[in-house]
């Protein structure tokens, strides 16, 4: 009896007290990856590149704040009826504050990605060999050079002045890895500091992206950042520092290697049928969304949030300009027919015969580049030079075209008129007038609109920093009037 | 023959007993309550070990030592009686039901103790409380049943996710809901919806299955529970057959439900004219002439007349989104067993409809609990519960087909399109109108149908080694597979987006598996009692999940996504968890009186950063029971008092199961695989501690008919996991740290008297509990939540709290809305000046979503066999965020949406003393984010009358029946309440988190349910 008390007892001990405590070591994520096990090869790093460049897709960067929001809050577009009332409406009225959803999501949607970029910049040198030299700076090239846009991005919104050497505040630059450095409370560099960084960067990238394993991009899908859409960066940023010189050269650089599209050519890149012209697009493939949706969403509802608006169809020669009939559709819908006096953008209707919204957003391409070129050489005194930059484009463009004959402040106008004609829906038109005139006067302006007119004093020209960051970050700062 | 036969193998058995023999006494045992006999009392002959058990006739038969002059004759529920021998042979007894709650039997962590001699706070609630209440989920009948356990049932929607509290709310990030531990599995209870609102796992439980509810409450009580327990912990018991003889039971019910409020809107005519007039101020303001065709009051016409359809139509719109809700419910059970094997088999069919249409609930539950003893050490058992829910839900509260938003639609549009005779806007008809999406097309070309098919069983095995030591050994799995099908054909389009119509499928299968193993050693040594228990509990829970979703099929007859032209997303992921627990616990009694418990429990997670993967929680409590003691133990007033204190340690882990890796997930670009980083690591990341002490005496007077407990407690969370504000810099919004404290601390009251007894019995029971949440630390930051960031966490506040701007009313002399400007002043106080510049308006704190008290009282009626139980729970001090319906419907015309009535009394130049601002349309006039909206949510209710009939005995044997009562119950009969909108028990599904608390977006109001149904035993 005694034997057998003890053998149960020692038998339940056992089965009590077993050694199980490896058993909540083991647990490991599988759909996810903790960091170690993300990065254990230079192809590791190729999809962590690939993974900053998705998150372009999302609506707090390329699939609506840099889209197109800059349109929805310039004079490009009216507000329609069809709206909803909880979505962007805050800011077409610039009644954002620093609390506003839009502008938190960009802060930190832009930020995300530079974050993505860093990993790579910072983590893939410990995996380079001389083997394979050439792939490593393919990727890290394109890292380097997305680094630098999106720190563009950052200060377009957040700074009030682009000039090179301002000293007003910018942006924070981070160039670290976040999950290495979380307690970084960084504060605003200036914009010239921000600048230094970005050219810094793309320069590198231009360095880097010079010498790799394989071609980057095809002639007909260029979705990834290479030397030709490094140029075409570094001409943007020169032009919006006032670089006018560089900007010209840059520009330069793009129109050499890229021409313009033909006409034939034009309404295809819109649907994705071609990649003319195209220096960099994002790539939005089905189920990622779409750059516009929330200015037409074809699919579904069908919902036309905005219209261009009257003035914006106004500027065109609507028989012979190949522009307009690729950008809006009078009365467009894919279900019932509109009002023929509603104007529909339909530029990113879908590709090929699709109407769902999902086509790639095209960020840089030789257009703008004849337009920077014109707008740089103008400004530098290059009369002749402007204006025929600016010939060249509407040629191509439009049809039976008669070159012009601007000069003067009629010439920076047509050039003014014609980057608005040429890039709408491209996200432009608000920094471009924020860069120029400082002002918006929306014509037939009327509900749901409440706002009509921006002065060139209003704080709204510049994003306040959003609320949550000035709550975590003791070293942040915000801007005038928020 | 069969009772012949029991019988028969009951004596067999007694024969074993039958040694020492002196003199045998025998005799029946019947119930004082109904006269039935009753098996299983103990007999045992006093001051000696000598005993048995009455058989199923409550026949005994005992032989008793010379020397005992006394019988002691004890059973669970019935007051123990000493019986004087004598010269007799034959002793019938009547046992009295036992009424005084102080014997009964509390189910504890890894055990049980008497009521008596508990130190923690353990609520029970029994079964009875739960039998028959026409309600899907079982935490819902918690609801003001037990101090301190608060409930909101958040809507009116069948089986969504409920919110319980106990004790206040002790995290920001982490789950406040207690842990659900049944017959000692710890089972899934988090919200598995993949759309619209909550989940409530609890659906797949029966429960008229449940014998009691223990709400552990106290650190003494819960801390075996470890890191699991800051929350509380509800223990589920479940039934178990009895000796004696088989009973059969069997339960119909029938009922219907219907909204206990509703709010009144425009109709056509007031539309109409509220909306000319709004457009026309709006005109005045923009100085444009209302002729002019671009004028708001053209705009108003055409709207008017396009929204008309060119019918001179009003239509009630919010009532078109309840339906007559029907319930049916039927039971089965058989129970009963001898000595050895003893058997619980139960079955249930429920079909209940939901007050909104569409929603609807169905379940199938069957159980069957077997145990078995092998020999008189050992003993095994099974208990196995199989159930399948099939809920038709609604969308989410915050989506333009959740019925309840149709209330939004202008009055003055048909809901049937007379063109088609279809709902308006379906297809072929114009599927521009209403202004918004009519849910109406969703009947019959929608459905949100999810299907659960559970298995919570446990199979356990208990060996006595010695006297007073055994090892008991249980595992337990609980299974669940639940399927969601989505299908939303072409009709449907304006709000799926999807032409050609839309079909998701979701598919997701909780492993979860729990074994625990320890050692009960329970042994009196003279005046010492001591109860020891000890072992391990391991438990691993894999949850995978899977979707495919398709569009475009060939017509609306076809349903599945086979037929869709497009597979168009998919997906599949897996996540899981670890708990290694180690723990132990000593209960120590000496001289009846003196009662020392204490426990401790290691537990390690794998939710845990590597740093700190194991916490050891430990409890210590202690409890007098003064009522012994010379000087107080033949008081004719006080007969129990016993002063109780503990002080313990729990902790808080549900924070997901990874919170504490650097996480990166696929991201694919241009059709290349690709990776992102998605969470900031954090390896030092461990659970939340609460330290909790409470003091508490419980007292019983004039012979227990009036018992009570009063208890006071503080619970003090420290390390709370937050989402901390990052800088976004990081490109994170968030890191989860622990850091932050936060505070409950309150009082509960509870009070059971039998005010009248004889055959005209009054109970009354109450319960009362008030608790103060204050968060103390969260490093200076500030969390907002909620829409339009409304609500906070902040230090010096409850969690929750409402902060935004503050309504002043309207300006008499314009009609403008006004709010306080509440800008700090040189000497800090605050500018109390209106402006009509929202802007200039700083926010402030305008309350709290936390109802500051809770109870609950029910009284009970019985005469012969009628029995009237009337129950009101109460909830007061909670502030309610009327969101929706305010900011778009109580919005001074600035949409389209219908106006809920009050607008009527809007400004005007001769309405000038109002508080409603003047109509603009498609101006914002007041409807701004503030504390316009925000109402006092304080509400009584008068939560459940019952009223049933126990047909006599006498004239039911004639027909061979064993019981039968026939009721009638009613639910939410009576509601008092200042609150505008639908219902104050409200907590909108698509915005509920631990911050958004109390917001009211056209969430449904909660069913008033009528049912009659009769139990028939035989």
């Amino acid at each position: 009896m005694k034997q057998i008390i003890k053998y149960t007892l020692a038998l339940s001990f056992a089965f009590t007290i077993t050694s199980c405590a490896k058993l909540v070591d083991e647990v490991n994520p599988t759909h996810i990856l903790d960091a170690s096990n993300a990065f254990k090869t230079i192809e590791n790093y190729e999809a962590g590149l690939n993974g900053a460049y998705a998150q372009l897709r999302s609506v707090n960067t390329y699939g609506r704040n840099q889209s197109v929001i800059p349109d929805m809050m310039s004079d490009n577009l009216s507000e329609s009826p069809e709206n909803l009332p909880q979505g962007t409406r805050g800011m077409v009225d610039w009644v954002y504050a620093a609390d506003n959803g839009a502008v938190e999501g960009g802060w930190l949607g832009l930020y995300a990605v530079i974050n993505a970029t860093n990993v790579v910049i910072n983590g893939i040198d410990a995996l380079t060999t001389p083997a394979n030299q050439k792939t490593a700076n393919r990727i890290k090239g394109q890292a380097l050079a997305l680094r630098a846009w999106l720190h563009f991005d950052l200060l377009k919104w957040f700074a009030n002045n682009y000039e090179r050497n301002s000293n007003e505040a910018g942006v924070p630059i981070m160039t670290t890895v976040s999950s290495q450095n979380p307690n970084l409370r960084p504060s605003r560099a200036t914009v010239k500091e921000v600048y230094d960084r970005i050219f810094a960067d793309l320069n590198e990238a231009l360095r880097l992206l010079g010498d790799v394993d394989r071609a980057i991009n095809t002639a007909a899908r260029r979705v990834n950042i290479d030397v030709t859409a490094v140029n075409a960066m570094l001409a943007r940023i020169s032009l919006y520092a006032g670089q006018d010189a560089d900007a010209i050269r840059f520009a330069t650089n793009v129109i050499n290697a890229l021409p313009l599209a033909t006409r034939a050519q034009f309404p295809g890149i819109w649907r994705d049928d071609n990649a003319a012209e195209v220096a960099w697009a994002i790539r939005f493939n089905p189920g990622e969304g779409g750059p516009a949706l929330e200015v037409y969403s074809p699919a579904g509802n069908d919902r036309a949030s905005f219209d261009a608006s009257p003035d914006m169809v106004a500027l065109y020669d609507q028989t012979n300009d190949v522009r307009f009939n690729s950008y809006m559709a009078s009365g467009f819908s894919t279900r019932a027919p509109r009002p023929a006096n509603r104007f529909i953008p339909i530029k990113y209707l879908g590709k090929g015969n699709n109407r769902d919204g999902v086509v790639d957003f095209k960020v840089l391409r030789t257009g703008e580049m004849f337009l920077i070129r014109a707008e740089a050489r103008q400004r530098s005194g290059d009369q002749t030079g402007a204006l025929q930059d600016l010939n060249t484009l509407r040629a191509a463009r439009i049809a039976n075209f008669m070159p012009g004959t601007e000069s003067g402040a009629a010439l920076t106008q047509a050039i003014a008129n014609e980057r608005r004609r040429e890039l709408f829906l491209e996200g432009h038109r608000w920094f471009d007038l924020k860069r120029t005139t400082r002002t918006i006067n929306r014509q037939n302006c009327r509900p749901p609109a409440t706002q009509c007119s921006l002065a060139s004093n209003s704080n709204k020209w510049t994003w306040p920093i959003p609320t949550p960051e000035l709550n975590a970050n003791p070293n942040m700062t915000q801007n005038a009037g928020y | 023959m069969r009772k012949l036969l029991l019988s028969g193998i009951f004596s067999l058995f007694l024969i074993h007993c039958l040694f020492a023999q002196e003199r045998t006494v025998s005799g029946t045992v019947i119930s004082g309550e109904d006269k039935s006999p009753l098996p299983g009392v103990n007999v045992v002959a006093k001051g000696t070990n000598v005993g048995v058990v009455t058989d199923v006739e409550g026949k005994y038969r005992l032989s008793v030592p010379t020397n005992v002059t006394t019988l002691v004759f004890s059973f669970v529920g019935f007051v123990s009686q000493e019986v004087e021998i004598g010269s007799r042979s034959t002793i019938d007894i009547s046992l009295a039901p036992d009424t005084r709650q102080l014997s009964e039997v509390i189910v504890t962590g890894y055990g049980q103790q008497i009521k008596r001699e508990v130190t923690g706070n353990i609520a029970k609630v029994g079964g009875s409380d739960i039998k028959d209440m026409p309600l899907p989920t079982f935490d819902n009948a918690l609801q003001g049943k037990a101090a301190g356990v608060v409930v909101n049932a958040g809507g009116g929607k069948l089986g969504q996710g409920i919110q319980i509290r106990v004790r206040g709310q002790s995290s920001v990030s982490a789950s406040n809901e207690p842990l659900y531990v049944i017959d000692g599995i710890p089972v899934t209870t988090q919200d598995l919806g993949s759309f619209g609102g909550a989940t409530n796992p609890l659906a797949d439980i029966n429960p008229q299955d449940i014998e009691s509810i223990e709400v552990l409450k106290d650190a003494s009580a819960a801390a075996i529970f470890g890191s699991r327990a800051a929350n509380g912990v509800v223990l589920v018991t479940t039934k178990r057959g009895k000796a004696g003889r088989t009973n059969i039971n069997f339960g119909a019910q029938y009922g219907f439900s219907k909204p206990t409020r509703k709010v009144r809107f425009l109709n056509a005519a007031e539309y109409k004219d509220y909306f000319l007039k709004a457009a026309a101020n709006s005109d005045r303001i923009d100085g444009i002439p209302t002729n002019d065709p671009d004028s708001y009051t053209a705009y108003m016409q055409d709207f008017i007349e396009f929204n008309s359809l060119g019918q001179n139509t009003d239509t009630d719109w919010g009532n078109l989104a309840f339906q007559d809700a029907p319930l049916k419910q039927y039971d089965l059970n058989f129970n009963g067993g001898n000595e050895r094997t003893s058997f619980y088999v139960s079955g249930q069919y429920l079909d209940q409809a939901g007050i909104l249409i569409g929603n609807n609930l169905e379940r199938i539950a069957g159980r069957m609990n077997l145990e078995h003893k092998v020999s008189d050490r050992f003993k095994l058992g099974m208990n196995m519960g199989l159930t399948r829910t099939l809920n038709k839900r609604i969308s989410g509260d915050r989506q333009f087909d959740n019925p309840m938003q149709m209330v939004a639609i202008p009055s003055i549009t048909p809901s049937i399109d007379p063109t088609t005779n279809l709902p308006t806007g379906t297809p072929p008809g114009d599927i521009s109108l209403p202004v918004y999406y009519n849910p109406l097309i969703n009947i019959g070309n929608a459905y949100y149908n999810t299907t659960v098919h559970r298995n919570i069983s446990t199979l356990f095995g208990q060996l006595d080694i010695v006297k007073g030591l055994s090892f008991r050994s249980e595992f337990g799995v609980d299974i669940l597979n639940q399927q969601e099908e989505l299908y939303y054909n072409s009709k449907t389009q304006r709000n799926f987006g999807a032409p050609l119509g839309l079909g998701q499928n979701f598919f997701t299968r909780v492993e979860n598996y729990n074994t625990n193993n320890f050692f009960t050693f329970d042994q009196i040594f003279g005046e010492h009692g001591l109860n020891l228990v000890g072992g391990m509990s391991y438990q691993q829970s894999q949850s995978k999940f899977n979707f495919i979703e398709g569009r475009d099929f060939p017509s609306d007859a076809y349903r599945m996504i086979a037929s869709s032209a497009r597979k168009t997303d998919g997906s599949s992921s897996e996540t899981n968890f670890r708990f290694l627990s180690y723990f132990l616990r000593a209960n120590y009694k000496f001289k009846d009186r003196y009662l020392v418990g204490l426990s401790g429990r290691v537990d390690g997670s794998s939710r845990f950063g590597r740093d700190s993967q194991y916490g050891f929680f430990p409890a210590a409590s202690m409890g007098w029971i003064i009522t012994e003691e010379s000087f107080l133990k033949d008081n004719k007033v006080v007969s129990f008092l016993k002063l109780r204190a503990s002080y313990g340690r729990t902790g808080n882990a549900e924070i997901g199961n990874f919170p504490q890796l650097g996480l990166f997930a696929g991201a694919p670009y241009a059709g290349n695989p690709g990776q992102a980083p998605t969470q900031l690591g954090n390896p030092n990341l461990s659970w939340e501690t609460t330290n909790q002490w409470d003091v508490g005496l419980d007292f019983g007077i004039l012979g227990d008919r009036l018992t009570g407990e009063i208890d006071y407690y503080q619970k003090n969370t420290t390390g709370l996991l937050l989402n901390v504000n990052v800088p976004g810099t990081t490109g994170f919004a968030t890191q989860v740290r622990n850091v932050g404290a936060m505070e409950n601390k309150g009082f509960e009251f509870v009070l059971n008297s039998d005010n009248l007894v004889g055959d005209f019995k009054w109970k009354t029971s109450l319960n009362l509990a008030r608790n103060i949440n204050k968060i103390t630390n969260l490093n200076g930051q500030i969390i907002e939540g909620g829409l339009n960031n409304m609500s906070r966490a902040v230090e010096g506040q409850p969690i929750a709290t409402f902060f935004t701007v503050e309504y002043a009313g309207v300006n008499p002399e314009n009609g403008d809305a006004l709010w306080y400007k509440n800008t700090p002043l040189p000497d800090g106080s605050l500018d109390r000046t209106t402006t009509n510049r929202y802007n200039e308006a700083q926010r402030v704190v305008i309350g709290s979503p936390l109802p500051k008290w809770t109870g609950g009282v029910t009284n009970t009626f019985s005469y012969k066999g009628i029995e009237l139980s009337v129950f009101f729970n109460a909830q007061l001090g909670q502030k309610i965020n009327f969101y929706g319906a305010g900011r778009f419907s109580s919005a001074n015309g600035r949409f389209e949406d219908n106006q809920t009535a009050d607008q009527l009394n809007s400004w005007t130049p001769q309405n000038r003393n109002t508080d409603i601002p003047e109509a603009r349309l498609f101006f914002n006039n007041g409807a701004q984010p503030s504390s316009r909206f925000i109402y006092d949510g304080s509400f009584v209710r008068l939560r459940n009358v019952t009223l049933s009939y126990n047909i006599p005995r006498n004239i039911l044997s004639k027909v061979k029946m064993n019981s039968a009562r026939v009721f009638v119950i009613g639910q939410n009969l009576l509601t008092f309440t200042k609150y505008k909108g639908w219902d104050p028990e409200v907590n909108a599904d698509d915005i509920v988190t631990n911050i958004a608390q109390g917001y009211d977006f056209y969430s449904a109001p909660q069913p008033r349910t009528i049912t009659f149904g009769v139990n028939i035993g035989f």
